[in-house]
């Protein structure tokens, strides 16, 4: 496995460096607002769910465990987790979905250049791996992933079997990992 | 359940898609699965991706705002067993560390005095944060010294707790039951010992109508004395002062 250097600082942030702590959230609090933004579709509750999310990495870190994967995704789970559970905590959930109709973010990130043109281009990749699903595996990757739903929820909403969902959701998420490249 | 099934549970895990129910179904699998864990990674990477084209970098507060919490908030040690899930950090509650010589309800008297006085601090405005968070800091390394004493006793009519320890130089007191200062005026805290009278910091109100304040140099004093002076601050005693004996 190829070294995580987000692993270094962690461990340092574990023996209570608060510079290497900082230095893990400069790295990861825009995706992991991003993603508590775009599942909560709310500012607030995002800026909310990010602070819990750091708070208890912060609390948690020396119990972060490599081989379950990186530090990336150890804090990204953690944030769509939060993110589910505000949304799934609250009943207006059929009026969020209007407003999550489209899978394409219009979000125009307030950052650097360089990091904007980078973002720019992972966003470009991630948009073209989704397009290349089937449209029925999109819509149980945008009705769970991005929306926060459970698959039964899903299967209701689509009217199909729970196992129709689990399986375009599954082969769903192949699909990209396949072409975004992850795991090879 | 059936291999299909549990292989559409890996997925929905990893996104977070599934009822409390099959999310149990699915850790228990997946604990003795390993294809299925390497499933679960790489699913889990591929959500990292996905969240990657979100990116937005939230405003500067956040960070404050956990910068300040993380200050107040005791890490936990490193897990042998399998983690817990669930557990859900208390902004701004300091755990103090459990020594033996103290009684457990003596703790957690300790344990919910402090918790008060900074739930009163996290209210404050995001300027107020950085000193905040410092007095935070001294408190916990106050509470952590090996020596630290704590003394409960009246302060004329209110109640009045003192953390102290020598090694540290230093004490807390947090003063229950005290009428606010009038406008232009604080309570100031002195030391007392052998007839002589050193200034020792002021007690600051908090949201919850208590008072606290840390204390320093505090030597070998007989006690700790509390005045009301104006907001300024005294080099002695103008008024009648309320005594602690230490």
């Amino acid at each position: 496995m190829l070294e995580d250097p987000l692993a270094r600082l962690l461990q340092q942030a574990a023996i209570g460096d608060l510079a290497a702590f900082e230095g893990v959230y400069r790295r990861l609090s825009g995706p992991a607002f991003g993603i508590a933004r775009r599942v909560t579709l709310n500012e607030a509750q995002a800026e909310e769910v990010c602070q819990e999310v750091f708070l208890e990495v912060w609390r948690t870190c020396a119990r972060y465990d490599r081989s379950r994967g990186s530090v990336s995704a150890w804090i990204l789970t953690i944030a769509h987790r939060r993110a589910v559970d505000r949304v799934r905590s609250e009943q207006a959930a059929s009026t969020r979905l209007a407003a999550a109709g489209r899978l394409e973010s219009e979000a125009t990130p307030r950052d650097s250049v360089p990091d904007q043109v980078e973002h720019r281009l992972e966003r470009e990749k991630v948009r073209r791996c989704l397009r290349r699903l089937t449209r029925t595996q999109r819509e149980a990757v945008r009705l769970t992933y991005y929306t926060g739903y459970t698959q039964r929820q899903a299967a209701d909403l689509l009217e199909v079997p729970l196992t129709t969902v689990k399986g375009r959701l599954r082969d769903g998420l192949i699909r990209l990992r396949d072409c975004l490249g992850v795991g090879v | 359940m059936s291999e299909a099934g549990v292989h559409g549970l890996t997925a929905g895990y990893a996104v977070d898609a599934l009822d409390p129910e099959e999310a149990e179904a699915a850790e228990r699998h997946l604990a003795e699965c390993e294809d299925c864990r390497r499933d679960l990674a790489d699913f889990r990477e591929t959500a990292v991706r996905l969240a990657g084209a979100e990116v937005r970098e939230p405003r500067p507060e956040v960070w404050e705002a956990v910068r300040g919490a993380a200050l107040r908030t005791r890490q936990l040690p490193p897990l042998t067993g399998a983690p817990e899930p669930g557990a859900h950090p208390r902004a701004g509650v300091v755990r103090l560390p459990v020594r033996s010589r103290w009684l457990p309800w003596t703790v957690a008297a300790a344990c919910a005095l402090v918790a008060v006085v900074l739930a009163g601090s996290l209210v404050s405005v995001s300027q107020r944060m950085d000193a905040e968070a410092r007095h935070a800091a001294e408190m916990e390394k106050l509470l952590a010294a090996p020596d630290t004493n704590m003394v409960e006793a009246p302060l004329g009519d209110a109640r009045a707790t003192v953390f102290a320890s020598y090694e540290m130089d230093a004490a807390m007191l947090v003063v229950e039951g005290l009428p606010s200062a009038p406008r232009g005026m604080a309570y100031q805290m002195w030391w007392a010992d052998e007839g002589d009278v050193r200034p020792a910091g002021r007690l600051e109100p908090s949201a919850d109508g208590r008072h606290s304040g840390m204390a320093e140099d505090m030597g070998r004093p007989e006690q700790l004395r509390v005045s009301l002076e104006p907001a300024e601050g005294a080099s002695e005693p103008s008024g009648e002062a309320m005594s602690i004996d230490m």
